[in-house]
């Protein structure tokens, strides 16, 4: 049981990861970006290419995924988003990021193939034991680069000029512009950021659930899941709505066969969403008339 | 422009007629593959005018109707394999079913919005999708179910062409009942949801009411489509009904164009062919189909019908002379049939109402009667509380304290379509249009709850819904006509100037015919012309026996028009009394005083 809910905890730090991609984004322009979990599927597969075969350092790892996820996530803005102007009702970007996530699918497939692959972790896989849990070196790892992420996203935003400027651009588009932020430029930066901390998240992931084109849809989708759960444009929210998530989807495994496992993450994502419509963390939107 | 647009409709009737000559007769030509294509295109045209309903009309996105398909598709396929129904059971039961799951599927929308609806959609599609593979017992798992019979008629299969002709037929079906709803009180009621709820529950539509009945419609096509899916091909499986399933009905219609009865059409066409067209690409199929994907949403808004539409009419707009002065300033239609009935002498009483909101106390123990028949002024400086007391009168907040008497009897329940329903109408500060419906449709949308046109026989179009949707026509030209706006009844409502979208909300408001009219600062904005003529409509409005409670800003309006003045100031009331009396009062003019010169 213990053991179980570790394992959760592990994979909703992940989904918090996914989760805080999808808020940077959808905080500024208002886009829920459905290729979100393709940006974390090419991190893992550019890591393990520059880890295995050109045998680059960890370190040096992290900081090219961050810099290529980061470039084809603002690629992504100014193919599939930005032509589309700022107008939040319509749902055409749901088509327009749903359609690039296809590409970049189809073009992983051409690179890399529709196999499975292993991904090395970058400590030995020796176990550790506390009371009784067992516990990875890579699970430890991916904890304190998730809660690291998070820290450090909280303070840019609050105590950079950079990330206030954000802030003014997620709370009034128009007003932003006026007072003389390029709110272009700083959309571009947040889908950096954003595909930034998608392509990390992919590396730490793959040595526990391996590597394949593929991989983005379901990881995408929970970690969607979590952002919503949480709250959209909520960094407390999302680590709050993936760990929720992780760990109740692993408990749930216990109670039901592991196929139902996703159909009760999603029972209970909706019966919450029922109670706090606007997600744990999320602020009651008045209505204004 | 009038016969550019019968013209426009004759195109129409034409190219209808020629598509439905040639749908009969395309089966003889072809071969069974791609008999086969058209039968599949009719199964996707049904569930994508379904979908079309929620999302396109309503405005809900969903993305989770590939298990509303499922669930059509298993519940045909089961009643038939386990229960040895026929297909003519088969069908409306699996409608029904798959109906109820509407039901479900639309209560989260009542209170979950946006973003957080889709995810809600997505996570019902998920579910269903996990029962079909898991629940084995029902379900056969992975595997799915296999030897759903063929329809019959006693010894007449349904395979091949007749299969085709009977899913012409069922689409025609469903196609024309869409067509209807859409244009009827219903379909308005859906599109003034999509375009502004606020103003939607302003005008007595129970907005949650017709999502959920916008869901379960939706769902009754998808269960329809379903079910002929399954015994249309005789085995289906899981894999049919994924999420990916789910996009690609919302591709069919965003390609198409969202909104429009042909849109789902065409996009089921499109979307069917594709791959067929890509037959030589088999490798980069799917690159490609992405690729398209981003092209069709951002080289054509509104899909390939918005693309045909713009190329069709873009210029048959009329051409906006600057002229502000209505046409006719005389009602000739009695469409304001208000009887005066005696409420004690007032038809809206305030005893001690407050709201707070938080901690602060926007409305303070406010006093006020306001008589039948009068027109009633309620200034105060700015954030004075006037707005908050709107509100409140038309339900959408509840007092904190205090109640409200209309009519003689005390509001319990706070909910603005029933305020609407009790007989009280309002304007907006901001203005609250239906911004792409046309100027007469918002018109329509006012007379939302009189207009007598039942569920069952706005599907048939029957002769008595067909007569009352003239007659709301009618009276709704004549509305527009009392406010100028007949010339641009087939406009946008965003295409008209600023002044105009303020007497088209005064108008909307009347097409409720209420007892109780409130204007929520009718003249802002507007210039000294255009408030000399307001004047005269809402002298001529109150001459037609609707009280007018009216927040104003403009002094000389409201000192010209009012009978009676209440003024409030941080959410007190400090003086009433007739225009004279309220000019020289000494607490007003100091309340009023370095904010505006009364």
């Amino acid at each position: 049981m213990l053991q179980q809910a570790f394992g959760g905890l592990v994979m909703g730090f992940i989904y918090s990861l996914v989760a805080l991609g999808y808020n940077i984004i959808f905080a500024t322009s208002g886009v829920i970006n459905f290729a979100q979990g393709e940006l974390v599927m090419l991190g893992a597969l550019f890591g393990l290419s520059l880890l295995v075969s050109l045998k680059i350092p960890f370190v040096g790892v992290l900081v090219s995924v961050v810099l290529i996820v980061g470039t084809v996530s603002i690629l992504l803005n100014k193919v599939a988003v930005e032509p589309l102007g700022k107008d939040p009702s319509a749902i055409g970007w749901v088509i327009t990021t749903l359609g690039a996530g296809i590409i970049m699918r189809n073009l992983a497939m051409f690179g890399w193939g529709r196999e499975t692959l292993f991904f090395p972790a970058v400590f030995p896989d020796k176990p550790l034991i506390f009371f009784r849990i067992t516990i990875l070196p890579q699970e430890l790892l991916i904890i304190f680069a998730a809660i690291l992420m998070v820290s450090l996203i909280e303070v840019f935003y609050s105590r950079t000029i950079f990330g206030k400027a954000i802030r003014a651009t997620a709370h009034d588009y128009k007003t932003a512009r006026l007072m003389g932020i390029g709110t272009s430029n700083i959309i571009a930066v947040c889908f950096l950021m954003s595909g930034g901390l998608s392509a990390i998240a992919g590396v730490l992931i793959s040595p526990i659930t391996f590597a394949s084109a593929e991989m983005g849809a379901i990881i995408g989708l929970k970690g969607f899941a979590a952002a919503i759960l949480g709250g959209l444009g909520n960094s407390r929210g999302a680590l709050v709505g993936g760990l929720l998530l992780g760990v109740l989807e692993a408990l749930a495994v216990g109670i039901v066969t592991p196929g139902f496992k996703d159909a009760i993450a999603f029972i209970l994502m909706i019966c919450i969403l029922l109670i706090k419509p606007g997600g744990i963390m999320g602020a009651i939107l008045e209505k204004k008339v | 422009m009038q016969s550019l647009k019968r013209r426009y409709k004759y195109l129409q009737m034409l190219s209808l007629l020629f598509v439905s000559v040639l749908l009969l007769l395309m089966p003889f030509f072809l071969n069974t593959y791609y008999v086969r294509l058209l039968q599949l295109i009719g199964i996707y045209v049904l569930l994508a005018t379904g979908l079309n309903l929620v999302t396109g009309y309503t405005g809900q996105v969903s993305l989770g109707h590939g298990g509303l398909y499922g669930i059509g598709a298993y519940t045909s396929a089961l009643l038939a394999t386990k229960l040895g129904l026929s297909f003519w059971v088969a069908l409306p039961l699996s409608i029904l079913v798959a109906a109820v799951f509407g039901v479900i599927l639309g209560f989260p929308s009542l209170r979950i919005r946006g973003p957080y609806l889709a995810m809600v959609t997505i996570g019902f599609g998920i579910i269903i999708e996990k029962i079909m593979v898991e629940w084995t017992g029902l379900t056969g798992g992975p595997i799915g179910i296999m030897g759903i019979p063929t329809p019959q008629i006693g010894k007449f299969l349904f395979t091949g062409n007749r299969m085709y002709f009977l899913i012409l037929f069922l689409v025609g079906i469903g196609l024309v009942v869409a067509h209807n709803l859409i244009n009827s009180k219903w379909g308005r009621a859906f599109v003034a949801i999509r375009e502004n709820e606020i103003a939607a529950g302003a005008m007595g539509i129970n907005v949650r009411e017709f999502k959920v009945i916008a869901f379960t419609l939706s769902a009754a096509y998808a269960g329809a489509a379903g079910s002929l899916y399954s015994h249309l091909s005789g085995y289906i499986s899981p894999d049919s009904f994924t999420f990916n399933f789910s996009i690609f009905s919302l591709l069919l219609i965003v390609v198409g164009g969202m909104g429009t009865i042909v849109g789902p059409v065409i996009g089921a066409a499109v979307l069917t062919f594709l791959p067929e067209v890509l037959h030589g690409f088999d490798k980069y199929r799917l690159l490609i189909y992405g690729v398209l994907l981003i092209i069709s949403v951002l080289a054509m808004q509104e899909g390939i019908v918005g693309l045909i539409k713009r190329k069709i009419s873009s210029n048959d707009m009329p051409q906006d002379s600057n002229q502000y002065l209505p046409e006719k300033k005389t009602l000739k239609v009695g469409f304001l049939k208000t009887v005066r009935r005696n409420f004690n002498g007032s038809i809206l009483e305030l005893v001690n109402v407050s709201k707070s909101f938080g901690g602060l106390t926007a409305v303070n123990r406010l006093n006020m009667k306001v008589v039948e028949g009068t027109i009633h002024s309620l200034i105060g400086p700015n954030g004075a509380g006037k707005s908050t007391v709107i509100n409140l009168i038309s339900g959408f907040y509840r007092p904190t304290s205090g109640e409200i008497k209309f009519k003689g009897r005390v509001v319990s329940v706070f909910e603005t379509h029933i305020q609407a329903k009790s007989g009280i109408a309002r304007t907006f500060q901001n203005v609250q249009l239906y911004q792409k419906a046309s100027v007469l449709d918002n018109v329509l949308v006012g007379m939302h709850l009189r207009i007598n046109e039942g569920f069952w026989g706005t599907c048939l179009k029957l002769p008595a819904v067909r007569r009352s949707e003239n007659l709301a026509r009618q009276e709704a030209m004549a509305l527009l006509r009392f406010l100028g706006l007949e010339r641009y009844a087939e406009m946008p409502a965003e295409k008209l100037p600023y002044g105009h979208q303020k007497l088209l909300e005064i108008a909307r408001a009347l097409a409720l015919q209420p007892d109780l009219l409130l204007l929520d600062e009718p003249a802002a904005g507007l210039n000294e012309t255009e408030v000399v003529e307001l004047a005269k409509i809402i002298t001529q409005i109150k001459e037609k026996g609707v009280t007018v409670l009216l927040v104003e800003h403009q002094m000389n309006l409201v000192m010209e028009i009012s009978d009676y003045i209440t003024v409030i100031d941080y959410g007190k009331k400090i003086a009433e009394g007739p225009p004279e009396v309220i000019q020289n009062d000494q607490t007003v003019i100091q309340a009023y005083l370095g904010t505006e010169v009364a």
